[in-house]
C-alpha cells in the first residue's frame, strides 16, 4: 500500500527505511528513465540513478514540500544527471593529453549507438540517431526535450521541474526541435 | 549517408516509447552505497563542510572576527591619542606662533 504523500515526506524526514524504500520502489523508473536519457548508457546510468537516491536521502530535510514530491525526485536527478555529464567532458577534455604522448594522433569522435530498451523494434535505428543528436543540444533544450519525449511529461509538469514557465517550455521544445532538424540534416543528410 | 528516412521520422521515433526499468533490487544496492559512503570519514567531513548553514556559519564568524579585531585596533589608536593629546597640547603651548606676536605689536 502506497503511503500518502505527506506523511512519507514526514517519515522520510524523520530517516524512516521503510519509507525510503518505499520512495524508491515507487520512484526508480522514473529515476533510471529520465537519468538514461541523458547519459545513454545504462551502467552510467545505474549507477547515476543510485547516487540521485542517496542525495534524496541526504537532502530530505531541505525539501520544503512547495512542489511535489515526483518534481523534486525529477529535479534532482535532472541536476545530477547534467553534472556527471560535465564531470565525464572535463576527464575527456585532459584526455587530449595522452595522443600527444602516443604514436597515434587520430581521435576517435564516433559515439557508440544507444538503444533506449523502450523503445519499439521498428524505431531502433531512427532513436539511435535521434539520441546522438540530442546530446548535441544545450543542456536546458536537452533537459526539456528528454523529459517531455523521453520520460513523458506534458509542458506543464516539464516547467515545474526546470522551474521556468510553460511558455519557455514551449520556446525550448521548439528550439529543440529545429535545431535537432538541422543537426539530422548536416550529419545524417535527412530532409 | 543517405537513410531511407526523414528528419521527422527521427525526431518521432520516441512515440509509444516505455520507461526503462533498472536492474532489480535497486533498494539494496541503494542502502549499500549509503553505508559505504557513511562509513569514509572525508566524504563525511566534505559534505558537512559544503552544507549551506556551515558557510552562512563560517560567513558570520568570519565577519564578526574581523569586526572585533577592527574594533580592537580602534581602540589602540584612540589609545595611542590618549597618550599623544596631552604632548601635542603642551607642544602647541610651548611653540611660538608667529602670526600672534604679529597682533600684539
Amino acid at each position: 500500500m502506497l503511503l500518502n504523500e505527506i506523511e512519507l515526506i514526514s517519515r522520510l524526514k524523520s530517516g524512516d527505511a521503510i519509507a525510503f524504500r518505499e520512495l524508491v520502489e515507487t520512484r526508480q523508473s522514473l529515476v533510471f528513465n529520465t537519468v538514461i536519457g541523458f547519459l545513454q548508457n545504462t551502467e552510467d546510468a545505474e549507477d547515476v540513478t543510485q547516487e540521485v537516491f542517496v542525495k534524496i536521502f541526504e537532502s530530505i530535510t531541505q525539501f520544503k514540500g512547495e512542489s511535489a514530491l515526483s518534481t523534486w525526485v525529477y529535479r534532482v536527478a535532472v541536476t545530477t544527471a547534467l553534472e556527471f555529464l560535465r564531470r565525464k567532458k572535463r576527464k575527456k577534455r585532459f584526455g587530449f593529453l595522452s595522443p600527444i604522448l602516443g604514436e597515434n594522433n587520430e581521435l576517435t569522435l564516433e559515439l557508440p549507438d544507444f538503444h533506449h530498451p523502450g523503445v519499439t523494434l521498428d524505431n531502433r535505428e531512427k532513436s539511435a540517431i535521434l539520441f546522438k543528436a540530442i546530446k548535441q543540444l544545450p543542456e536546458n533544450q536537452q533537459t526539456a526535450f528528454i523529459l517531455n519525449k523521453v520520460e513523458g511529461l506534458s509542458y506543464q509538469e516539464v516547467a515545474e521541474v526546470m522551474k521556468t514557465s510553460l511558455s519557455a517550455v514551449e520556446s525550448l521544445l521548439h528550439r529543440a526541435k529545429t535545431n535537432l532538424k538541422d543537426l539530422l540534416k548536416n550529419f545524417y543528410n535527412l530532409e | 549517408m543517405k537513410q531511407n528516412f526523414s528528419s521527422e521520422d527521427v525526431i518521432n521515433s520516441l512515440e509509444n516509447i516505455r520507461r526503462a526499468e533498472p536492474q532489480p533490487f535497486l533498494f539494496t544496492r541503494v542502502q549499500a552505497r549509503l553505508l559505504r559512503e557513511q562509513s569514509r570519514p572525508e566524504i563525511a567531513i566534505f559534505r558537512f563542510v559544503t552544507r549551506p548553514i556551515f558557510a552562512i556559519c563560517f560567513a558570520v564568524l568570519f565577519i564578526f572576527i574581523n569586526g572585533y579585531l577592527v574594533n580592537q585596533k580602534m581602540k589602540e589608536n584612540s589609545l595611542a591619542d590618549d597618550i599623544g593629546q596631552p604632548i601635542a597640547v603642551e607642544y602647541v603651548q610651548h611653540t611660538i606662533n608667529p602670526y600672534e606676536i604679529n597682533e600684539n605689536p
